[in-house]
């Protein structure tokens, strides 16, 4: 059964782009087909690190100018990867970031019900198995109509006052409002005492928060600091799959079939 | 002469009281047709993710399905959900009292859609 994921955060900076693409591309390595749609339609970041520039953006389909079949970009022959690996872009010229701007409510409407047609035929046309919106932070149009339209949530956040209480607040005014949508948290960037693991009172600390969200925490991830050097210029899933950040992906992989 | 009128008395009595029968079903017609009238608003609100938002979570799922199908069966809708024909006919009919859907009937099917 295919399912659609989308990953969301409140604030920015938290790391849903490298999580969003890593997890496709896990996916896509596993022999699953996936589609990965770069829904942050207000800071478009995909198309850098998938080093691509399509004959169509999402824009275009989202405004009717081509279907969703045309602005996806079948990946899987550059990546070699065993299942079809298909990814959307977003268009990151200022001018689309500001037209995206300015949409009103009824384009939105539109669009959203675009979206829901499009998840069909790429369910149906494209056999997609695992659909994946990355998103703008916070409540934004784009987000939330990504979220209506999918089955769960990976909520990714850091370890701060600001993003506690502000996730708390989307699950509460979001989530719950949408029919309790299914939701997995990922506390990321997480800094340790011990560099690139975590010490067990760091852990206990983090997955008291479960009680707070009332949400299950599926990953725990420290800064790697050498993922920050490469400042997102490499999918780790793709070209280092050892590293312990794709090994606690894959561990998400797995947890989001139970969600 | 009060052989003919004890003769048409009789038919004339029936025929007020079926006239009266007839004006008391006009009546409840009546009021059952300015009662719809009530209930369905003229024009249907446009609904977006935000207005999904606001409806009870058994509604969000009808109204996002109806949404993709622009115009749909309450049997389309339900071959979607997965839930019950009957139970979509009861949720999309509540879209409609609310304003969010018109329904037409077309034969004997009836259609649904959201706003353009």
């Amino acid at each position: 059964m295919s399912r659609a994921i989308t990953v969301h955060s409140h604030k920015g900076g938290t790391g849903k782009t490298l999580i969003a693409a890593n997890l496709a591309a896990i996916y896509a390595k596993n022999g699953r087909s996936v589609c990965l749609l770069d829904f942050d339609l207000r800071a478009p970041s995909q198309h850098i690190l998938f080093k691509t520039t399509p004959k169509y953006w999402l824009n275009d389909f989202l405004e009717g100018i081509c279907d969703i079949k045309s602005a996806i970009t079948d990946l899987s022959e550059k990546y070699g990867s065993k299942g079809r690996f298909f990814v959307g872009f977003a268009n990151p010229s200022s001018k689309a970031i500001r037209e995206m701007m300015i949409k009103d409510r009824r384009w939105e409407m539109e669009a959203l019900k675009r979206m829901i047609k499009a998840k069909d035929t790429l369910y149906s046309d494209s056999k997609v198995d695992y659909l994946i919106f990355d998103t703008s932070p916070g409540i934004y149009y784009s987000s939330i109509n990504a979220i209506a339209c999918s089955d769960a949530v990976l909520l990714v956040m850091k370890m701060d006052e600001f993003d506690i209480e502000g996730t708390e607040e989307l699950i509460s005014g979001i989530y719950d409002a949408l029919g309790r949508k299914k939701t997995g948290i990922i506390v990321n960037r997480i800094i340790s005492k011990q560099q690139g693991t975590l010490t067990e009172d760091e852990a206990k600390m983090i997955k008291e928060l479960e009680s707070t969200f009332a949400r299950p925490i599926i990953a725990m991830i420290p800064c790697f600091c050498d993922i920050q050097l490469t400042g997102g210029k490499a999918i780790y899933a793709l070209k280092n799959p050892e590293h312990s950040f794709i090994e606690i992906l894959e561990e998400v992989s797995q947890e989001l079939e139970q969600l | 002469m009060s052989e003919t009128l004890r003769t048409l008395k009789e038919p004339l009595e029936k025929i007020v009281s079926l006239l009266d029968g007839i004006d008391k079903k006009l009546d409840l017609i009546s009021a059952s047709v300015s009662k719809n009238a009530e209930q369905t608003p003229q024009e249907i609100r446009p609904i977006d993710v935000h207005e999904v938002l606001n409806l009870q979570g058994h509604l969000q799922k009808t109204a996002l399905t109806l949404m993709g199908l622009e115009k749909a069966t309450a049997d389309q809708v339900s071959s979607k959900t997965g839930r019950g024909r009957a139970v979509e006919s009861l949720y999309l009919n509540q879209l409609v009292q609310l304003g969010y859907a018109k329904k037409e009937r077309v034969g004997r099917v009836v259609h649904f859609s959201v706003a353009k």
